[in-house]
C-alpha cells in the first residue's frame, strides 16, 4: 500500500519551485537589475475586458523602492491597447496596474519598466490569448 | 453482459461528435450561443433602466414625431420597427440626409459604446444625440421639455418627479447649448436662461433619454436557428436546425475565415472598433478617433452630473483617445439578426451580405483614413464558401420582438 510519499514530495517540489499551477509570472529584467513578478488580480487573464494586475519588483530578493510603468502591445499587429493603464503603488516594490484590456486574440507583449536607484531596466512577458 | 456494456461505452466514447466538430471547436461554438434567458446587464447609470413605467413612457416618446423641427420625425422614422428598427437606406435621412448608416435599435442597449464612432457610453445618453442633431431631428432640449409638458406630463412626472411650468414665457421657444456655434440663436437663448432653469431642462432631457433607453432595453436579439444547432452541438447530439451550407459557413466563420476575431461572443461583436479599409462615404470619416474624444467630453456620460453611477465608470476612466488605430475605425456591429439590417457598414457601403463577404474575401483598395486592420488578409473564398458564409449569417435571425413593442402604445 502506498504511503503517499510521492504525492507529498511532488507537492513540496511545487511549493519550492514557485509557479506549479499558480497564475504568477516572474522574470528578471533585461540587464539583471531587478526581478518582476505579476499576476492578474482575478487570477485569470480575461479576453477583451478591463482587468487589474498585481505586480511586485525585487532586487536581490528584497522589495525594491522603484517606480513602475506598464504597457502592452501586439508586436505582430503594430499596436498597443485601446486603454491607458494606471499604475498605483501599494507598498515598497508593490503595485496595482489597473485598466489593462487585451482586446484581440494573439500574442501580447507586456512590458514592465522599472526605474530605481540601481538604474532603469525592463522585464518583458509574452502572453498569448486564444 | 459486462463485456457488452464495456464495448458500448467504448463505442460511445469514440463516436465522432456531431458534424465532426473537435472539442476545441465545440467550445468556440458554445461561446457564440445566445443564452436561453438572455437579459441585458444592469445599467447603473440609469436608475430607471428596468422600470416598467419608464419603458412604457419611453415607447410613447420613441414614436412621437413632435420632438423634431419638421414635426414629422420621430426615433421610429429612421428606426422603423417594420424594418428591424432601421430604415433599409445606405445612410439615414431625418430632417436632412446624413453621412452614416442607421444602426438597429434591437440589442442597442447591450453595447459598451453607442453610434458607429462610440461617441456615447450609454443607451440613455445616445437617445439625446439625434434629437438635437441639426440633420436628424433638428430640435432643442427646451422644445423636448415643452413637448413632454404638453403631451406626456403625467407619465413623466410619475417617474421623474414634478416639472417646472414649461408654458412660462421665461422658457424660450428654442434653446440648446452649442459651443461650436456660440452666435447661433439657440445657443444665445440657452445662455440667457437662468442657471436653475438650464439645470431643470437638462434633468428633463436626461429623463427623456432614460425612459427611451428603458424601452430599448426590451428590444433584444432572440435565439435563432444557429442557437438551436449550437445547443445540439453542446449536448453532443445531431441536429437538423441548420442547412448544410450554414454549417459549412460556421466552420469557415470560426476557422479559416477567422471572422470570430472581432465577431465574438453571444452577440458576435467584441464591442470594439476596427478599420476595414472601406471606401469613404460622402466625406472622409475619422470614426472612433473623433468619437473617443467626444464621449470623454460629453456632459451626459457615465461620470457626468446626470448619471446615476458617476463613480463606476471604468471604461471611460481608462479609454485612451489617442490610440492610433482608432483612426478611421468603426464599431464592430453585432451579427444577431444581421440579415434584417441591410445595407451594411458605417456608410451603407455594402448593399447585401454577399457584397460584405465578397469584400472580406478580396479586400480591395486601401483605407482612406488611417490604415486597415492588419489581421485582415484576403481570403480568396470560392463561390460556394462565400454562399456558405451568407447562409450562416442568415441563420442568426430569430423572431422579432414582441408585437406590442413594435408600435406606439
Amino acid at each position: 500500500m502506498r504511503t503517499g510519499r510521492w504525492p507529498t514530495l511532488f507537492a513540496l517540489a511545487c511549493v519550492l519551485l514557485a509557479g506549479c499551477g499558480s497564475d504568477e509570472r516572474r522574470a528578471p529584467t533585461a540587464k539583471g537589475l531587478y526581478e518582476v513578478s505579476w499576476r492578474p488580480v482575478e487570477g485569470v487573464l480575461p479576453f477583451n475586458a478591463l482587468f487589474a494586475i498585481d505586480a511586485g519588483v525585487t532586487r536581490d530578493g528584497e522589495p525594491a523602492d522603484v517606480l513602475l510603468t506598464f504597457k502592452a502591445t501586439m508586436p505582430s499587429h503594430g499596436h498597443g491597447m485601446q486603454t491607458k493603464a494606471e499604475v498605483k503603488p501599494t507598498g515598497t516594490g508593490r503595485f496595482v496596474v489597473d485598466g489593462v484590456k487585451l482586446h484581440m486574440s494573439g500574442a501580447w507583449e507586456l512590458e514592465f519598466k522599472v526605474n530605481g536607484a540601481a538604474g532603469e531596466d525592463v522585464a518583458t512577458f509574452i502572453e498569448t490569448l486564444e | 453482459m459486462r463485456a457488452i456494456a464495456l464495448v458500448a461505452a467504448l463505442v460511445a466514447a469514440c463516436a465522432p461528435a456531431p458534424d465532426g466538430w473537435t472539442d476545441a471547436e465545440r467550445a468556440v461554438i458554445a461561446s457564440l450561443e445566445l443564452p436561453e434567458n438572455f437579459a441585458p446587464p444592469p445599467d447603473p447609470t440609469n436608475r430607471f433602466a428596468d422600470d416598467a413605467r419608464a419603458a412604457a413612457l419611453g415607447q410613447q416618446l420613441f414614436f412621437d414625431t413632435g420632438f423634431s423641427r419638421d414635426g414629422k420625425t420621430a426615433c421610429a422614422t429612421c428606426h422603423d420597427p417594420a424594418k428591424h428598427f432601421t430604415d433599409r437606406r445606405r445612410t439615414a435621412s431625418g430632417v436632412f440626409d446624413g453621412p452614416r448608416n442607421t444602426p438597429t435599435v434591437v440589442g442597442a442597449a447591450l453595447y459598451t459604446w453607442l453610434f458607429w464612432d462610440g461617441r456615447k457610453d450609454s443607451a440613455w445618453s445616445q437617445a439625446l444625440g439625434p434629437v438635437e442633431n441639426p440633420i436628424e431631428h433638428a430640435s432643442t432640449r427646451v422644445e423636448v421639455a415643452r413637448g413632454i409638458f404638453e403631451r406626456h406630463r403625467a407619465p413623466f412626472e410619475a417617474v421623474f418627479g414634478a416639472m417646472p411650468s414649461l408654458d412660462d414665457p421665461r422658457f424660450p421657444a428654442r434653446a440648446r447649448p452649442d459651443p461650436a456655434r456660440p452666435d447661433s440663436a439657440e445657443h444665445r437663448a440657452w445662455v440667457a436662461m437662468a442657471a436653475e432653469d438650464r439645470n431643470s431642462i437638462d434633468r428633463i432631457f436626461a429623463g427623456f433619454g432614460k425612459a427611451i433607453a428603458a424601452y430599448e432595453r426590451l428590444l433584444l436579439p432572440r435565439r435563432a436557428p444557429f442557437d438551436a444547432y449550437a445547443k445540439a452541438v453542446r449536448k453532443g447530439v445531431a441536429s437538423e436546425a441548420l442547412p448544410a451550407a450554414a454549417v459549412a459557413g460556421l466552420r469557415l466563420f470560426i476557422g479559416r475565415g477567422n471572422c470570430i476575431a472581432c465577431h465574438s461572443g453571444p452577440r458576435l461583436t467584441d464591442d470594439g472598433f476596427h478599420n476595414l479599409g472601406l471606401p469613404a462615404g460622402a466625406a472622409p470619416d475619422r470614426g472612433r478617433r473623433a468619437g473617443a474624444v467626444e464621449v470623454l467630453a460629453d456632459p451626459f456620460n457615465c461620470r457626468g452630473p446626470f448619471s446615476d453611477a458617476p463613480t463606476a465608470c471604468r471604461e471611460l476612466q481608462f479609454l485612451d483617445p489617442t490610440f492610433t488605430d482608432f483612426e478611421g475605425a468603426f464599431r464592430t456591429p453585432s451579427l444577431r439578426h444581421v440579415a434584417e439590417s441591410a445595407p451594411y457598414m458605417h456608410a451603407g457601403q455594402h448593399a447585401t451580405l454577399a457584397d460584405v463577404i465578397a469584400t472580406y474575401s478580396s479586400l480591395p483598395g486601401r483605407a482612406e483614413v488611417g490604415h486597415r486592420e492588419p489581421t485582415l488578409q484576403p481570403l480568396d473564398f470560392r463561390a460556394d464558401d462565400r454562399a456558405a458564409l451568407v447562409a450562416f449569417l442568415e441563420s442568426l435571425s430569430g423572431p422579432a420582438p414582441d408585437a406590442r413593442l413594435l408600435k406606439a402604445p
